[in-house]
């Protein structure tokens, strides 16, 4: 059972909340690198914070010829 | 780290500068690599109000104390959270650079010096050089930081399982559950019906709200569902 909900507003922005919102003591706000979105953690973002990290890494390899420039 | 809600903003889609002009999602733009180049920041500010506006509003919504807050990013989302995090008039638990940088250092005051920065880079980085780490320690640091350690992986531009358990490990002492520090929510029996609808959805039990036809039901289950 998943023990977290993932929501998503108009801008793009990604919430992951614990699914009992009332469990909830702590804040962490992740800002991605360029070119990346906060999309790609849409569906594994529940889970804990490795996949989160994992997902950066995974948006992070954009195949793109402008990948030497991303930051 | 159950006890954790995570926000995760996307960048503007803005023209970047050294990427020949192609748009994608910014922070804000860049024009070079070098530390002049890191001094043209178009946009970095009205980034660095977003992601303030968004610890405000959970403050104000939640009434969560802001060193309970964290600021994290990986390159130029790090850049960003360093700006910000430093900046701001009130002190968080942490911040978390993944392969960033200090951006726009002309402009960059400390006013949270005792706030604890974890900057993790590394050593084959040639995006972000892992020089430029040690630089933006030490100029965070000239600036009044108490508490910013960079620590070295052997890794180009990205983040290994190593890096992201010691982040974990660095969060787990910043933020561990504390149930004194739980947010404070709205009464069920106080809200609207359709405060109570929303509030049924975020919790993932709308499904176990199908038939429920008076309010004092939606209430009970809100309540329950936090009871647990």
């Amino acid at each position: 059972m998943a023990t977290f909900v993932t929501a998503k507003t108009g801008d793009g922005t990604v919430i992951v909340s614990p699914k009992n919102e009332a469990d909830q003591s702590a804040l962490v706000v992740i800002a991605h690198g360029l070119g990346d979105t906060a999309e790609g953690f849409e569906d594994v973002a529940q889970v804990r914070l490795l996949d989160l990290f994992a997902v950066v890494v995974q948006a992070k390899r954009i195949d793109s010829p402008f990948q030497a420039n991303l930051t | 780290m159950p006890h954790v809600k995570f926000i995760l903003p996307t960048a503007p889609t803005n023209p970047v500068t050294m990427n020949m002009g192609m748009a994608m999602p910014s922070w804000y733009d860049i024009v070079g690599l070098d530390e002049r180049s890191n001094e043209n920041c178009a946009g970095i500010a009205e980034s660095q109000a977003r992601i303030a506006g968004i610890l405000d509003q959970e403050h104000a919504d939640t009434g969560l104390p802001y060193d309970r807050m964290v600021l994290a990013g990986f390159s130029q989302g790090g850049a960003l959270s360093l700006y910000t995090g430093m900046q701001l008039p009130e002190k968080l638990a942490a911040v978390v650079v993944m392969s960033g940088y200090l951006p726009h250092a002309s402009a960059f005051q400390v006013q949270q010096p005792s706030v604890p920065v974890w900057h993790g880079h590394g050593t084959q980085d040639m995006v972000v050089r892992y020089s430029l780490a040690e630089k933006s320690r030490d100029a965070v640091v000239s600036k009044g930081a108490e508490n910013y350690t960079v620590h070295k992986y052997p890794i180009a531009h990205t983040v290994s399982p190593e890096e992201i358990g010691d982040v974990l490990q660095f969060l787990l002492t910043r933020i561990p559950d504390d149930a004194t520090c739980r947010i404070k929510l709205q009464d069920p029996a106080e809200m609207s019906v359709k405060e109570l609808k929303v509030a049924i959805r975020k919790a993932g039990l709308t499904s176990q709200s199908v038939g429920l036809m008076e309010k004092f039901e939606f209430v009970k289950l809100l309540q329950d569902h936090r009871a647990k």
